[in-house]
């Protein structure tokens, strides 16, 4: 490669050599590709993820919590972020849900407490369900995970792939004892759990 | 090694540089996925969104693959623009008037063969780069006016040119995916090969066909485009392969572009049929190796000893099977041309084959 930024050398008989200059419009071209790599970076978030994300924020929207005149509705992310900065970018984006409430993004420990959280997301890498690590402290919270047992224990609204889709199971007992409310809407397009009626 | 620019090579580069500006504006405006436009997205937009390219690419996220793959293509009988020639209509015969489109030595088979073993880490789902190494043997039948040269055959056989490949997907939502690749081949393939040819005693220096590598950095490019349908994959693509410069021996191997239309359906056991369409066009070979010219008024020997007598445009039909079984994937293609339109007088090419074997690395 050194010798192709210094260049050189012999004109063949056909071709016709160009002054070393010309080679700037390669140095245009691989600048075009790098620069734009660098704006797609953002994007490496699998697609099942910016579903699952786009869903964690309609929630806001969609379940009702019995504190009143809620100004702002937490979301909390607990283990493993599959999201990085494209969840933060999708609030900066909409900040407000459909009841003109804030949404704050929290990323918190599994036992940290400082912080109630309205929407608990909890991803673990490997086995999560009825193991995983929730701090029991949080109350009026709408857990939400993938695991399939996750709907054993604490869980309340689990997402699964099927028909290449991400689709919503909720254990609607488990959010109304705590509480909370789902929209007919939310659950219209959701699976209700076995024993969640 | 000369690296200069020809002409040809700048005006084919600047294109490629606006088109790929021009890409750059188009993908940072169009990503259907950006947050701000999933933030957007209603229920039932969520609800109805499919993942169907990531179901598809997901066990290769973060990894490495392995492939080889066997690839072979054959030449026989002649062709000028789109007329065929027969072998006499070529071959000088003594007695004949020698001319720029008769040789006293004609290839009648040219066989050429390559493994390709290819190493490539996908960084995650939208991002690999892969390095091949080809090894390349080729054969070349020949006949001739020559005293003791009636019917010969030439060989050569080694490592072609090592290519690095970066290939980046910059759109994909549940049906269409865009990606592009930026690629750089050594001339790690021989130009030297030396055989024995009825030039002289010995061996001497082989044509262009026959040797293993161009002898020029070259560079591959290519954008890709995938629409995931409900019971098939369609896709294009338009490839490109720049050469920059002449090589040691005063050539050039011509650029060539190439634009792929296909598909892919898989049947319920998983094993897919696919077909493609390609046009290629080629440019002939700049610059010229003086070792293989004769010092006479027809300097060349034979028509692949001439630069005029390469480059063309093809439009080639292959038909494929792929088999895939857990990490493992097994791939054949056949192709031949339907229709050839080449420059000078050249061998026209009769079919290719390939067989690759590819295999997810845990």
């Amino acid at each position: 490669m050194k010798s192709l930024i210094h260049g050189c050398c012999r004109v063949g008989r056909r071709a016709k050599g160009i002054a070393i200059s010309r080679h700037l419009s390669l140095g245009w071209l691989i600048y075009a590709v790098f620069f734009w790599n660098s704006v797609s970076v953002a994007e490496d978030i699998a697609p099942s993820d910016k579903v699952k994300a786009a869903y964690l924020l309609h929630f806001s929207s969609y379940v009702s919590w019995p504190e009143r005149e809620l100004s702002s509705v937490n979301l909390c992310l607990v283990g493993d972020d599959p999201f990085g900065g494209y969840i933060d970018a999708m609030v900066k984006a909409k900040p407000l849900n459909r009841h003109g409430q804030k949404i704050v993004v929290h990323r918190l420990e599994a036992s940290d407490s400082s912080v109630h959280c309205h929407i608990l997301y909890a991803h673990f890498e490997g086995s999560i369900g009825q193991n995983t690590p929730i701090d029991p402290l949080q109350r009026e919270t709408l857990y939400v995970g993938d695991d399939e047992d996750f709907l054993a224990s604490r869980g309340m609204i689990r997402f699964f792939i099927r028909d290449k889709r991400v689709r919503l199971e909720v254990h609607l007992s488990r959010v109304r004892a705590a509480g909370m409310s789902v929209s007919s809407e939310l659950l219209k397009i959701s699976d209700i759990a076995k024993g969640g009626e | 090694m000369c690296l200069t620019v020809s002409p040809s090579s700048y005006l084919t580069l600047s294109r490629l540089t606006l088109i790929g500006l021009v890409f750059v504006g188009v993908s940072s405006s169009s990503q259907a996925s950006t947050p701000s436009e999933m933030a957007e997205m209603s229920l039932q937009d969520l609800f109805t969104y499919t993942l169907e390219d990531e179901v598809s690419t997901r066990h290769n996220v973060r990894g490495w693959d392995f492939g080889i793959a066997y690839k072979r293509q054959r030449f026989e009988g002649y062709q000028s623009g789109t007329d065929k020639l027969s072998n006499s209509d070529v071959l000088f015969a003594p007695g004949d008037t020698r001319t720029d489109e008769n040789y006293p030595i004609l290839p009648t088979v040219i066989s050429q063969e390559a493994v390709v073993v290819q190493f490539s880490y996908q960084f995650d789902d939208l991002t690999s780069v892969s390095i091949g190494i080809p090894y390349i043997r080729q054969s070349t039948d020949h006949i001739s006016v020559v005293p003791g040269y009636d019917t010969f055959e030439i060989e050569s056989q080694g490592v072609g040119d090592i290519y690095l490949n970066y290939q980046r997907t910059f759109y994909q939502n549940a049906q269409h995916q865009w990606s592009w690749m930026l690629g750089l081949s050594a001339p790690t393939g021989s130009i030297d090969e030396k055989g024995d040819t009825p030039r002289g005693p010995g061996n001497q220096q082989l044509p262009y066909t026959m040797q293993l590598g161009s002898g020029t950095w070259d560079f591959p490019l290519a954008i890709h485009y995938q629409y995931s349908g409900d019971t098939a994959l369609w896709g294009a693509n338009v490839q490109a392969r720049l050469r920059i410069g002449e090589n040691d021996r005063d050539y050039s191997l011509g650029n060539r572009l190439t634009f792929n239309g296909w598909g892919r359906r898989c049947l319920d056991l998983g094993v897919c049929a696919t077909a493609r369409l390609s046009y290629v066009h080629w440019q002939d070979i700049r610059g010229q190796d003086d070792t293989i010219v004769l010092p006479t008024s027809n300097p060349y020997p034979a028509n692949i000893t001439d630069p005029d007598n390469y480059g063309g445009d093809k439009v080639n039909l292959a038909l494929g099977i792929e088999i895939p079984w857990q990490n493992n994937q097994l791939v054949m293609e056949l192709g031949a041309p339907l229709f050839q339109d080449l420059n000078g007088i050249q061998t026209r090419e009769d079919f290719s084959v390939s067989l690759g074997w590819n295999v997810a690395l845990q």
